[in-house]
């Protein structure tokens, strides 16, 4: 026998486990080897001592008494509640040990990510995609300007009312204050420089931007007059091949694919930011005749064709159903301002056709307001 | 330390006790208390060295047993059973322990053979001896340590650590082997 084997007996041996041949070959090695005869003895020495170790014994009253209280808390464990002797359950099964804690650990953590990613997914889901910044204006503002290029002050518009309005309101201020110092001049069209005078602004040629940047700020109606008003100013390359680049990007956001992009005349930074609000349902109903109130009788004529011609192009397209209501208006703010039958009439036909087509309820109320409001005029 | 003898009282006696304890009996059942008790206060004193610790487990073992006996299946040996739960609930304890400390544990007890006789310096060396065999002990952990006890205290074989523990023979061997070789290390520069 080696050492080696004697190991894989010893303990055997120890708890005189081992068949005699057996025996007999440890006992031989224990002979020849000192080495395991010292392990042997030094295994056996810690095991006597062992033995040798006693304890403390508690006294004869103490065993006296011992099943008395074995008997008094086995009845009060019989009266223990029932939520107690679950909570005792629970107690023995989850017994802290490294290997548990571990296991509870990751559990704990998969649970707190979890947590936390729902939260976030939560939150990040009530920012309405309408309602985040909107980046598309950044370049043109920080387009070269100077001091001089900015417009003269003019009289404000009331705050926008909700905060729900606020990216749609950002323009009723600013296309009124257009329209007023531009379009309502009786004489030929108005050119950049005349308009930034009549601004008060009194600065030059820089108008040619300044016009650039509005355009590109707003509405539908706004860019009407654009068309009409500043036809002769030519965009700066630089500033046009960025609204292009936000047009783009913009078109993306959009949820289905329109094609009211480029087919028409009008600049189409202002065509695609009014079909966006048109489309994304976030148009606030008062806003059409905030719009439209402002413009003189050409500028609505140019929307409503604009329009009427966008919905033979587009019967299909999601925001049909808002622009009935831009065209509604239109005629109805073209009749106030022109008294003329022609479009009353034409403008209640209209709108009564489009009743007949909307699905969309709270479009045919307004649609039908429209009407009423439209022969009141005459009634009158 | 207690007799393997002392466990060959007639089994029909003690059978008769269980049977009638699994149907409510108390007073059988405390029979049974005060023939297991003392055996079951060592157990649990070996395991946690603290008279109140044990003391409280012994008794748990016995309501638990009371409480559970119904699952007793009476043509095995009552000693095995009660010993595995008591053995369950002192691992359990132990377990515990490491994170809860209580003040009274803290202090070591007196063992009792420790009155001096002959020469003071060899008794002295004795007393250090036993003491560190006994924190070595104490050391093992907890699957080990209750091997090693029933093995050591109790003088069970393996097969019946084996089914006190409900693990495999293999299983005790390995744990008591293990058990044996950590203390010879820890105790090597005293041998």
């Amino acid at each position: 026998m080696i050492c080696k084997d004697f190991e894989k007996l010893i303990h055997l041996y120890l708890d005189q486990k081992l068949d005699e041949q057996k025996k007999k070959e440890v006992e031989k090695h224990l002979e020849e080897c000192q080495k395991c005869r010292e392990r042997f003895e030094a295994l056996k020495l810690v095991e006597e001592k062992a033995k040798g170790i006693k304890i403390p014994e508690p006294g004869d009253a103490y065993w006296e008494s011992f099943s008395q209280r074995v008997r008094e808390r086995i009845a009060s464990k019989q009266k223990q509640p029932f939520g107690v002797k679950v909570k005792d359950f629970f107690a023995t099964i989850f017994v802290l040990s490294p290997s548990r804690l571990k296991v509870a650990a990751a559990v704990a953590s998969l649970v707190l990510v979890f947590i936390i990613g729902k939260l976030y997914i939560d939150y990040k889901g009530t920012i309405p995609e309408r309602l985040k910044p909107v980046e598309r204006e950044t370049p043109v503002v920080e387009g070269p300007k100077t001091e001089k290029e900015k417009p003269a002050p003019a009289p404000q518009k009331p705050a926008p009312k909700t905060e729900k309005k606020g990216v749609v309101e950002q323009k009723g201020p600013r296309i009124k204050e257009e329209v007023t110092n531009e379009v309502e001049k009786p004489t030929p069209p108005i050119q950049p420089e005349s308009k930034e005078v009549a601004a008060g602004a009194g600065a030059e040629p820089m108008a040619k931007k300044a016009v650039t940047r509005d355009i590109a700020k707003k509405g539908p109606v706004a860019g009407a007059l654009e068309q009409e008003v500043a036809r002769p100013v030519e965009m700066p390359e630089a500033p046009k091949a960025a609204m292009r680049a936000m047009a783009d990007v913009e078109k993306k956001k959009t949820k289905p694919e329109s094609k009211i992009m480029g087919e028409h005349t009008l600049d189409k930074i202002t065509l695609q930011e009014t079909h966006k609000y048109l489309f994304a349902d976030s148009i606030e109903i008062l806003d059409v005749d905030y719009h439209h109130e402002h413009l003189n009788a050409d500028s609505l004529r140019v929307i409503i064709d604009f329009w009427k011609k966008f919905i033979q192009d587009n019967p299909d397209d999601p925001a049909v159903e808002y622009i009935y209501l831009q065209i509604a208006a239109a005629y109805y703010y073209s009749f106030d301002k022109t008294k003329d039958e022609a479009i009353r009439e034409q403008g209640i036909k209209e709108i009564e056709q489009f009743l007949k087509i909307s699905q969309k309820e709270e479009i045919k109320e307004e649609l039908i307001k429209r009407v009423e409001k439209l022969k009141g005029l005459k009634e009158k | 330390m207690v007799e393997p003898k002392q466990e060959l009282e007639p089994l029909e006696v003690e059978r008769e006790l269980i049977r009638k304890a699994k149907q409510g009996n108390l007073y059988s059942f405390e029979q049974l208390v005060k023939k297991y008790q003392k055996k079951m206060y060592r157990l649990a004193f070996r395991m946690t060295k603290n008279h109140d610790s044990a003391d409280d487990l012994a008794q748990e073992t016995f309501v638990k047993a009371f409480t559970s006996i119904r699952s007793f299946k009476e043509e095995y040996k009552f000693y095995p059973w009660i010993c595995r739960i008591c053995m369950n609930l002192s691992i359990n304890y132990l377990k515990r322990k490491k994170f809860t400390v209580s003040e009274s544990e803290l202090e070591p007890y007196k063992l009792e053979d420790k009155k001096a006789t002959g020469d003071p310096m060899s008794q002295l060396i004795k007393d250090e001896l036993m003491d560190r065999i006994e924190r070595s002990i104490d050391k093992l952990p907890p699957p080990f340590k209750v091997v090693f006890i029933l093995k050591v205290y109790e003088d069970l074989s393996y097969e019946q650590i084996a089914k006190s523990l409900n693990i495999s023979v293999g299983t005790v061997m390995s744990r008591l082997f293990r058990a044996r070789e950590r203390l010879q290390k820890s105790l090597k520069d005293y041998l």
